[in-house]
């Protein structure tokens, strides 16, 4: 009966020490390789083909399906320029040009990671999309209330964020991926 | 007395063996449940879902720009042939192996007008006799894996010629 305990405990305890590592590794340690343009923050690390087994565990998990960096890359913002966290009950004024890539889209998501649902069925705004003023930029308002001009609809009540996708970016923005220009996000008010 | 250090020596073996097999099976897991969840019962052939919307469930982050296809492949009884008209401005074929990795990747803008044409074989699989000139063929790292074909949707209106495109690529075993 000792001797059972003593082996159940070996294996308990290794199994629960091996699980619970595996699952820090995978937790921690996924920021090393991420950059940010004001609030947008972008993960280099996704979709290249790296062959030790953190990486490839890691891309499974957080990156699965994905492009190399020369084929799409992708930033992220969940806050605006200030730093306040993205909100359905604000509006927001979103000031940009054209992102340095053969196409662009920016899409917004839920906090549960999917698109969000709306009338219009407007999804996104992109390079073929946006509707731009005369000197070529453009301005589009994000918010859970119909807008003249672009409009980019967003959920009341529930928090959100924004992926810019570069599809083919331009060499100098994959060298630099830190220097790469993205719009600016600001607050124009709040219900 | 060497009980207590034994047992520590154990659970620290027993801990390293977990750990690593828990990393090293995971991609596996995770690739083998998005290929069931796409192809029940249709290996070796193209399925073209619609374009994602609030509604879609399936995979977090989905793109709503883009029509995406995919084909599951299992090489185990001889090589498949992968054929991809493009459409503009941008379409892109993806190869992953069933452990997340991505041997090959291919967009219009490398194909020069052409379809994109190849044909996949297995790991150790001779090439097949008769290959069509202007056909690549790319030796797969694993026999099971998926190709998934991204194309750029301009604006709802261009989708429909876009998604007639779309229904004319194929992925099937070939017999050359």
């Amino acid at each position: 009966m000792r001797a059972f305990a003593y082996w159940a405990g070996i294996l308990v305890f290794g199994l629960v020490l091996g699980l619970g590592s595996a699952f820090l590794a995978l937790r921690s340690g996924n920021s090393g390789d991420s950059i940010s343009v004001g609030p947008w923050k972008a993960s280099l690390g996704a979709g290249s083909m790296d062959a030790d087994m953190y990486t490839r565990a890691r891309v499974a998990l957080f990156g699965l399906l994905a492009l190399d960096k020369k084929e799409t890359l992708y930033y992220t913002a969940s806050t605006d320029d200030a730093g306040a966290p993205l909100s359905g009950d604000c509006t927001y004024i979103v000031e940009g040009r054209d992102l340095a890539a053969r196409w662009w889209s920016v899409t917004p998501y839920g906090p549960d990671s999917y698109l969000l649902p709306n009338d219009a069925g407007i999804y996104s705004f992109s390079k073929t999309t946006v509707k731009r003023e005369a000197d070529g930029h453009y301005i589009v308002r994000v918010s859970a209330d119909r807008q003249d001009g672009n409009w980019l609809p967003v959920k009341r009540g529930e928090s959100f964020d924004m992926t810019a996708r570069f599809y083919n970016p331009d060499a100098s923005v994959y060298a630099a991926p830190a220097n790469a220009t993205l719009p600016s996000i600001v607050k124009e008010g709040c219900k | 007395m060497k009980r207590p250090i034994l047992f520590i020596l154990g659970v620290a073996l027993v801990a390293g063996i977990v750990h690593v097999a828990a990393m090293r099976a995971l991609p596996d897991i995770v690739m083998s449940r998005v290929m069931s969840k796409i192809g029940t019962d249709t290996k070796n052939a193209f399925v073209s879902p619609p374009l994602a919307t609030a509604a879609a469930r399936t995979i977090v982050r989905p793109s709503p720009d883009l029509a995406y296809s995919t084909c599951v492949l299992d090489l185990s009884k001889g090589p498949v042939r992968v054929t991809v008209p493009l459409t503009a401005p941008y379409t892109s074929v993806a190869l992953y192996s069933a452990r997340t990795d991505n041997y090959f990747v291919r967009k219009d803008r490398d194909a020069a007008g052409k379809d994109l044409d190849i044909i996949v074989v297995g790991p150790g699989a001779p090439s097949p006799a008769n290959v069509p000139s202007g056909v690549d063929v790319v030796t797969a790292p694993t026999a099971r894996g998926l190709v998934l074909v991204r194309r750029v949707v301009e604006s709802p209106e261009a989708f429909p010629a876009l998604d007639a495109i779309r229904h004319k690529a194929t992925c099937a075993p070939y017999k050359g």
